[in-house]
């Protein structure tokens, strides 16, 4: 019943099959022996996420409940899907090229409106999967079990305060959660 | 090997099909030996934790270690695509209990007709639809023996394709129902069709060890912290382990059944995946039950000089005739301002189960065939409150991707101002020629073995059925208020209702098993998941794979 990952990855490859493909996953692991985000990739993904998902009046922000910390996560579990670890890493590097072709700039200098054209450019060009799945991780910090450290905001929980949703019984406690998180 | 063999039987694989061969053999004073490939899980490891339990690969397979390839029709070629490429996951919960750990517990059994499809309802052209072996009165007594041990609650209410019965009601009360359950009643009463409450292998009291159902509104896709769930392993085998006649092997990965000169098993062999070693054990009398995919990918595997084609498969039917379960499905919103305060408060509840089904046309007049047609089950259930699964559903509008405020208004009136009800339809999936297991060819699992093929060829039948069905679900939609009804035919099987590929009947040409689901070939070789089922009738499988394992536990322990 594992329906939901599926119709992600689903959805993730017919669309990909329009995105910037990485040429060869065998050179990129030459690169890049660790999944660990350069603190310069850090600043440039968190911004795009806080883009995708502000502060609202009632809900948190994409920084607010660390997004790009559980995307960090999710890069160095070997368990998760690898071409989708690898895709993120290469589409941060399209994603900081467009920016410096399209606006001649630093996208951490991008303003809010120039950073909304960006990515409405990447998505009807390259991107879409690349924002779908920045959205995904972001959704999944934001109403994944408080134990992980993501669902917060003014209070514990408070991705889930924000929808009034009733949690299940019991929650997940440290020997029984998900180990890479 | 030894010529005493080590155990009376050992079982492959340990869910609803091999659960009741376990449990009954054990309390008969026999050797069990449960191989089971997953992990032996209890309920101090379960917690309704959307990442863990549903999406990452906890409670399966890694698709980087193990996988299926599946076949599509693709502009009219057969496209055969690995789903670790994909990301269409096909397993269903690889562990002690199996799938039926992770399962709705929506109950249901076959009707009369379901035995005899092809007699009462005729051929479907390019259909391989056949009568099963054993009627309805075969297995009836096995369906209510599961009411009794793995425990059923509900009402039994009196309908127009009502299936006999021994007893007159379950043997637990119905769970706790929503206010949506009256809705529901309402709009059938006011389109003047038949519902009635739908039975659940969920105990509403508490039974030995097994509490009762404490209501949290997780159940498909979650572990059952309170035991209640009628899992294969919390009713039938920690029952068996107690005995102390079964013992069950976690991690234990079968890899190839060996036969000997006399054409009997002689052994089968498995990979400790613990330790990394190799091991072989013996049995009297060998039952697979590794649900269908896989009962016939091991069989194709177990080749040798003497069965080139897999075993059991002389006359190639191993894995044929594979079937699922049709139909389609709808949610539709019930925005809380349509309701007074009071009711308000009652619609905003979560954990009581709605529990309600129509089969009011689970045979109908269609204007295009001088026959009835056998149509199916409109089941209504909850929208799962999963969160995440929901959320990432709704950053997709007609115009693409959204995010940023469009997104997050979106979310917030999603969740807080409506409440979601879902249907979904079971009809027949018609066998046919196009649906099958075969073997993966280059495509192997982390330990070099060739992983199963599915081809998915659906009968264009019962897409038509599907549509019917799918229309009288939104009717009652409409009729009790729903709003933004979205309603989906069922385009690709669901993974989770598997059946066939090992069929049962009487002619060894064109079925693998005999009536007593022991192989036409080999002697001491059964198989008890759904693998038997010709056809699936228009309902969930499980509580039909019980019973028929109970059915055959019975004949087995009469042989030894």
């Amino acid at each position: 019943m594992q329906q939901n990952r599926r119709s992600f990855l689903i959805s993730s490859f017919i669309l990909s099959s329009f995105a910037l493909v990485p040429k060869s996953l065998k050179s990129f692991e030459l690169q890049h022996s660790s999944f660990q985000l350069s603190k310069y990739q850090t600043k440039v993904v968190s911004k795009i996420q806080n883009h995708l998902f502000p502060k609202g009046e009632n809900n948190p922000s994409a920084s607010e409940i660390d997004a790009v910390g559980f995307l960090q996560k999710v890069l160095l579990d070997d368990d998760y899907d690898k071409d989708i670890r690898v895709n993120i890493y290469e589409w941060t590097g399209e994603i900081i090229a467009e920016s410096k072709s399209k606006f001649k700039k630093d996208i951490l200098d991008l303003s809010e409106n120039e950073t909304e054209r960006l990515l409405v450019n990447i998505k009807n060009t390259w991107g879409e999967s690349f924002i779908s799945i920045l959205l995904l991780f972001i959704i999944e910090a934001l109403f994944s079990d408080p134990i992980y450290g993501h669902n917060k905001g003014n209070t514990k929980g408070g991705g889930w305060n924000w929808i009034s949703h009733q949690a299940g019984y019991p929650n997940s406690n440290e020997l029984n959660k998900y180990g890479a998180l | 090997m030894s010529t005493n063999p080590d155990y009376d039987v050992i079982v492959i694989g340990s869910g609803a099909g091999g659960g009741p061969v376990a449990y009954e053999l054990a309390n008969a004073g026999r050797d069990v030996l449960v191989l089971e490939k997953g992990a032996w899980f209890k309920e101090k490891d379960f917690a309704k934790d959307e990442i863990r339990s549903c999406r990452r690969s906890v409670f399966t397979p890694n698709l980087r270690d193990e996988r299926h390839v599946i076949e599509e029709l693709k502009n009219g070629e057969w496209d055969a695509e690995s789903t670790l490429d994909s990301g269409w996951d096909f397993w269903n919960g690889s562990m002690v209990g199996g799938s039926s750990n992770l399962m709705s517990g929506f109950f249901h059994r076959l009707k009369p007709d379901d035995f005899n499809l092809l007699s009462k309802y005729g051929k479907i052209n390019y259909g391989n639809i056949v009568d099963w072996p054993i009627t309805y009165d075969d297995l009836e007594p096995y369906y209510e023996k599961v009411e009794r041990i793995v425990g059923v609650s509900g009402k039994y209410k009196k309908h127009k394709f009502s299936e006999p019965r021994s007893t007159s009601d379950y043997p637990y009360p119905p769970t706790t129902e929503h206010h949506i359950s009256s809705l529901i009643d309402d709009a059938c009463q006011k389109l003047e069709i038949s519902n009635f409450p739908v039975p659940r292998a969920i105990l509403t009291k508490p039974e030995g060890d097994r509490g009762a159902c404490y209501l949290s509104g997780y159940c498909g896709s979650y572990g059952c912290n309170s035991k209640a769930k009628g899992s294969s392993r919390v009713a039938l085998l920690d029952k068996a382990v107690e005995t102390g006649k079964c013992q069950i092997r976690p991690n234990s990965y079968v890899f190839n059944i060996k036969t000997n000169s006399k054409g009997k098993i002689e052994y089968v062999e498995y990979l400790d995946k613990s330790t990394n070693i190799k091991r072989k054990v013996s049995a009297k009398i060998y039952v697979i039950a590794a649900q269908s995919v896989e009962t016939s990918r091991l069989l194709l595997n177990s080749k040798s000089v003497s069965h080139p084609n897999g075993l059991s498969n002389k006359n190639g039917q191993v894995g044929k005739n594979l079937i699922f379960s049709s139909g389609g499905s709808a949610n539709c919103e019930l925005p809380f301002e349509m309701y007074p305060q009071d009711i308000q408060e009652k619609m905003k509840i979560q954990g009581p189960f709605i529990n309600r089904a129509v089969q009011e046309y689970y045979e109908y007049e269609d204007s295009q065939n001088s026959n009835n047609m056998k149509g199916g089950t409109i089941e209504f259930l909850m929208r799962h409150p999963n969160p995440i699964a929901r959320s990432n559903y709704l950053k997709w509008d007609d115009d693409g991707l959204m995010w940023g405020k469009k997104l997050q208004e979106k979310m917030y009136n999603h969740f807080t101002k409506n409440k979601h009800l879902r249907f979904e339809v079971f009809v027949d999936w018609t066998p046919n020629d196009h649906c099958f297991v075969s073997l993966g060819g280059n495509e192997k699992d982390k330990w070099g073995l060739p992983v199963a093929k599915v081809r998915i060829g659906q009968h264009g039948h019962d897409k038509s059925v599907g549509k019917f069905m799918n229309q009288k679900g939104v009717e009652i939609f409409e009729a009790l208020g729903g709003k933004n009804i979205q309603s989906h035919l069922g385009v690709n099987p669901p993974s989770n209702l598997q059946a066939g590929g090992c069929r049962f009947g009487d002619d060894p040409e064109n079925s693998v098993l005999d009536k007593d689901c022991r192989s036409h070939e080999i002697e001491n070789l059964f198989v008890t998941d759904g693998s038997f089922m010709p056809t699936g009738g228009s309902v969930p499988f499980t509580w039909t794979i019980y019973a028929n394992s109970f059915r055959v536990a019975d004949l087995i322990k009469n042989q030894l």
